[in-house]
């Protein structure tokens, strides 16, 4: 890597919050055609600016939820494991070598967002230890939560499901291990009225790497086992070719009573919208009858996979509103995730699909987000490019307007969705890279050839309109906001 | 309707005055879109495309048009839908003769001044009742047993099945077979190269839904039934709900032994491919198992909009993927929708790309409207909305331009290089004519008539690039020529 002269080249510069100013006095610029990041040189931006950043201790970040206590605003950040080089990152707090856990961040004032504790994870690097996935719900909401706590559901590593009681987020307590000794885990949602956890698991005896264990988690301290799903197939004793594995669900809730389920990550995606009270309360065993019964609708995409399939709900579409007939579609919106670097290895461009599942039983694709490769030479930049993720709060200020999809190394977009059959771009946010951020690598005449890029890999807003952008390569939490005409298609001044 | 001094309907009716009609509407063409419904007299509206002639087709309502190569020429094909109650035989002026809508037949060679040569009268029936709107052309010489001295134009004959004619010499159509008895006959395909395998659309006795005959028809005088073929459900003596109707179909012959159907209309779409080796030579007799064996896949799009036209727009490499590990190598099939109601009268019917790349799990990656509020296309008057596309599949338009009948918004070129992004490159909307008549019907739930307006219905494009496009609202036949970028973007030489 080269190293520039600039003050911003100092890891100490950059790892504390005092450097945050520096880094937004920095002009913002257009993405270029440059095929390498470098440290020091500005961010690449159109209609989204920095607001504040934490370097989360250098540690490669996950799924980041915001939520709210009251007046205050905390972010909860998951994390990956640790890299070779540093498996074991030191927290300042403790002073600790720590395994990569959950960051925790007072983010009222977004310009200071203030580091509060670090949860450790599980041992392993990558995708084999920390604790990548966190959703957070409030005991008062929870049908037989303590009404003055706050609890955390994470994972840990592959290993299992923890709740936390984050009442003091700044001193976390572990309250119950919910499910061990799992093969995997990943993107777990939890419905904070009613308790219902939907976890994505790996139970020994299925067949799939990850299935659904769904719990009672309304009082979290005494989870109730609910049952098992997955797709025909998957279950015990099965045969044939397993189907594509779960990666996560959204649950619409007790009044919508859909919960929408994305298998696949780069290829056999599969999106399942099902019945939720036949789900919870159908028959349990894992047959191929009960696996079918509360499924109502099923898509397939063979080139692509279904990271998250958010479901965005009834949306009246300005372009129909003349028309008899379709002027409201239901639309379901999936990103897919890229998983190799520079464009390599068997994988097609993953992207944006909205489905238009107005007959929820013959759901279609009906459009795409894709970023352009051209405009940054993305395939060259290092790292992996493509979509990865989207946010998954419902807050008026974005809810079916703005999404903001992560893309690796060609940051976070902003898309106008108002019309999903034709969504456009309206800004984008690429951080610029720091000392802290890890290289990827691929193989060339069979050595490893690296680069260095930011990896946008999750992003999730809160009500205020603040966008919380985290990097898988480490470079930490970039707090962000929209300029310009992407704050008018948000309705936001 | 406003009347234009020198615009007569004599003008317009007779074909000797073509060329003045192409001086006047070639004149400076609006470059936008009109927000009010068009009046007689107003200029096209267009971009990056402009008229270069015109015929009246002796004011009959139009539907499929086929351009033909033969000794020579080119030659127009069009099939009418039947007449009105007020008109259903409108006068042939080269008989003299009242005669019900049938096929016009064009040499187009000179595409400035289309020559009216024929008119074969179809069946008794208006509008989709009856005449012959379906029309398909091949040489005996590609054929393997046909005269190759001959040419043939296979048609629909209003509901009631299917004929063919010869037309070696396009002025003097002659009958060779005559095949009827059926109801719900329509889009037909043949296929022109060795084994002359026809497609004919049409609900034979017995059955219980509109589907697929296959002929051979290699020796067009003696054709030979290969087989039928359909939906599980719809053979004769099946129960229950009967599926959704084919609506047409496009192969692509022996070399790439597929066949892509489009059923439903405006509704309940499904895109099947099927193996042509296996539909041809597999078990024949009607029971589901063997309507399923030569099907590689079914695609259920969403109900709301039908599928008059599943087009294959084969191989494309996609420039935005060639980078990525399949170099952006995918294949494409483009659904059209029919829109069937006046001003908007149910969910918009539109333009669908499906990546078939992996052909037993096709996948929807996109869609194309032409936006309502650039026209005000809902209040115009008529149907908007999409109905059909130019088929053909050589140079210089294929896998890069393809052109989509819009009714009340006229022709639009689509820029499909990258099917994950279709483009809008152009459009035209003929003007309205004296000829041109007021879509009456039931119209939001009233029976009443809306606007005259241009109701464009098919479009064909030949091999120097022209494109042609027959009015569905008795305007005729416009031929039409690129301008500017979408020119560019085929290598056509700039005009």
């Amino acid at each position: 890597m080269k190293r520039q002269s600039s003050a911003l080249s100092s890891r100490n510069a950059l790892l504390s919050a005092g450097a945050v100013i520096g880094l937004t006095a920095l002009a913002a610029m257009p993405a270029s055609s440059q095929t390498q990041q470098q440290v020091g040189a500005p961010p690449e931006a159109k209609n989204m600016r920095l607001v504040g950043y934490n370097d989360l201790q250098a540690r490669s970040a996950y799924q980041p939820v915001i939520h709210r206590y009251g007046d205050r605003y905390v972010a909860f950040v998951g994390h990956h494991g640790g890299t070779s080089g540093i498996p074991k990152p030191v927290n300042p707090i403790t002073g600790q070598a720590e395994f990569n856990g959950t960051s925790v961040l007072d983010v009222t004032d977004p310009k200071q967002p203030k580091y509060l504790s670090h949860i450790p994870g599980e041992e392993g690097m990558g995708e084999q230890g920390g604790a990548q996935m966190v959703r957070v719900c409030d005991g008062k909401t929870l049908p037989k939560g303590d009404p003055s706590a706050v609890y955390m559901l994470r994972v840990f590593g592959n290993n299992a499901h923890e709740v936390w009681n984050v009442s003091d987020p700044a001193a976390p307590k572990r309250i119950v291990v919910i499910s061990s000794n799992l093969v995997n885990t990943h993107k777990n949602w939890w419905e904070c009225d009613t308790g219902i956890a939907y976890l994505v698991s790996g139970l020994k005896e299925w067949r799939t790497r990850r299935m659904t264990e769904i719990y009672d988690l309304s009082d979290p301290s005494k989870p109730v086992k609910i049952r098992d799903f997955g797709l025909v197939g998957q279950q015990p004793g099965a045969t044939g070719t397993v189907p594509t594995e779960l990666h996560g669900m959204i649950s619409l809730g007790v009044k919508e009573n859909r919960v929408i389920f994305a298998y696949g990550t780069n290829r056999g995606g599969v999106v399942q919208i099902v019945d939720r009270q036949k789900l919870l309360t159908g028959p349990k065993e894992p047959t191929p009858e009960n696996l079918r019964a509360p499924v109502i609708g099923q898509l397939e995409m063979p080139l692509n996979g279904a990271h998250t399939a958010i479901p965005l709900g009834k949306m009246k579409v300005a372009e129909f509103a003349k028309d008899l007939a379709g002027g409201t579609r239901d639309i379901i919106m999936i990103v897919n995730e890229s998983l190799v670097n520079e464009c390599q290895e068997r994988e097609t461009r993953q992207m944006a699909f909205f489905v238009d599942a107005t007959v929820e039983a013959r759901p279609t694709v009906v459009s795409n987000f894709n970023v352009s490769e051209a405009s940054g030479n993305f395939c060259s930049r290092g790292g992996r490019f493509g979509s990865h993720s989207a946010q998954e709060s419902t807050a008026p200020v974005y809810h079916q307007k703005v999404a903001f999809f992560t893309w690796f190394n060609a940051g976070v977009r902003a898309v106008d969705i108002r019309d999903p059959y034709a969504p456009k771009e309206i800004g984008y946010f690429i951080p610029s890279i720091t000392e802290a951020t890890t290289q990827r690598c691929i193989k060339v005449d069979g050595k490893d050839r690296c680069k260095v890029a930011i990896q946008s890999n999750n992003v999730e807003t809160d009500d205020r309109g603040y966008i919380y952008v985290v990097d898988r390569a480490n470079t930490g939490i970039h707090i962000l906001e929209l300029t310009g005409d992407a704050r008018s298609a948000a309705g936001l001044k | 309707m406003n009347r234009v001094r020198g615009f007569s309907c004599r003008a317009l009716l007779g074909t000797a005055t073509a060329g003045a009609i192409v001086a006047l509407l070639t004149m400076p063409a609006l470059t936008q879109t009109r927000k009010e419904a068009p009046k007689i007299g107003d200029p096209p509206e267009a971009l990056n495309m402009r008229l270069v002639g015109h015929n009246d087709l002796q004011a009959r309502t139009a539907y499929q048009p086929t351009i033909f190569k033969q000794g020579g020429r080119y030659i127009a094909y069009v099939g009418h839908h039947g007449g009105s109650k007020e008109n259903p035989a409108p006068r042939n002026p080269l008989t003299g003769q009242d005669e019900l809508n049938g096929t016009s037949i064009l040499d187009v060679t000179d595409p400035k001044q289309p020559k009216y040569l024929a008119h074969i009268p179809g069946a008794v029936g208006d509008g989709e009742a009856g005449a012959a709107q379906m029309t398909r052309v091949c040489d005996g010489k590609t054929l393997g047993k046909g005269d190759p001295n001959k040419v043939y134009l296979l048609r629909a004959f209003g509901r009631d099945g299917h004929e063919i004619w010869e037309v070696t010499d396009p002025a003097q159509p002659k009958v060779v077979w005559r095949h009827l008895g059926m109801t719900d006959t329509h889009k037909n395909y043949w296929e022109c190269e060795a084994g002359g395998i026809a497609y004919l659309v049409s609900r034979p006795k017995g059955w219980r839904s509109r589907i697929i005959e296959v002929f051979d028809l290699s020796d067009p005088t003696k054709p030979v039934k290969i087989r039928d073929i359909g939906l599980p459900g719809q053979e004769p003596g099946a129960t229950g709900a009967v599926p959704v109707t084919v609506h047409g179909l496009v192969s692509t012959g022996a070399k790439g032994n597929r066949i892509y159907l489009a059923y439903g209309t405006n509704r309940g779409g499904l895109l099947q491919i099927l193996d042509r080796e296996k539909l041809l030579k597999g078990p024949k007799e009607p029971t589901p198992d063997n309507f399923r064996y030569p099907q590689i896949a079914l695609m259920e799009m969403t109900p709301l909009v039908g599928a008059h036209t599943a087009m294959p727009l084969g191989r494309i490499k996609i420039e935005e993927f060639s980078k990525d590990a399949d170099k952006g190598d995918r294949e494409f099939v483009m659904i059209v929708n029919e829109t069937f109601r006046e001003e908007c009268g149910e969910a918009r019917q539109m333009v669908w790309f499906v990546d078939t790349t992996i052909e037993k799990s096709p996948m929807v990656v996109s869609n194309w409207t032409v936006p309502e509020a650039s026209g005000n296309f809902c209040t115009r008057g008529g149907r908007f909305g999409a109905h059909s596309s130019n088929e053909d599949m050589g140079a210089p338009y294929y896998q890069k331009l393809t052109f989509i009948t819009f009714f009340n918004a006229g022709v639009r070129v689509l820029d499909v290089r990258n099917p994950y992004q279709p483009k809008e490159v152009g459009y035209f909307i003929p003007p309205i004519s004296k000829a041109t008549v007021q879509r009456c019907g039931e119209i939001g739930g009233k029976q009443r008539c809306s606007n005259a307006t241009i109701q464009s219905n098919n479009a064909e494009t030949d091999d120097r690039g022209y494109i042609y496009l027959a009015d569905r609202s008795n305007t005729g036949l416009h031929i039409l020529e690129l301008t500017g970028e979408p020119r560019a973007i085929v290598g056509l030489p700039p005009n």
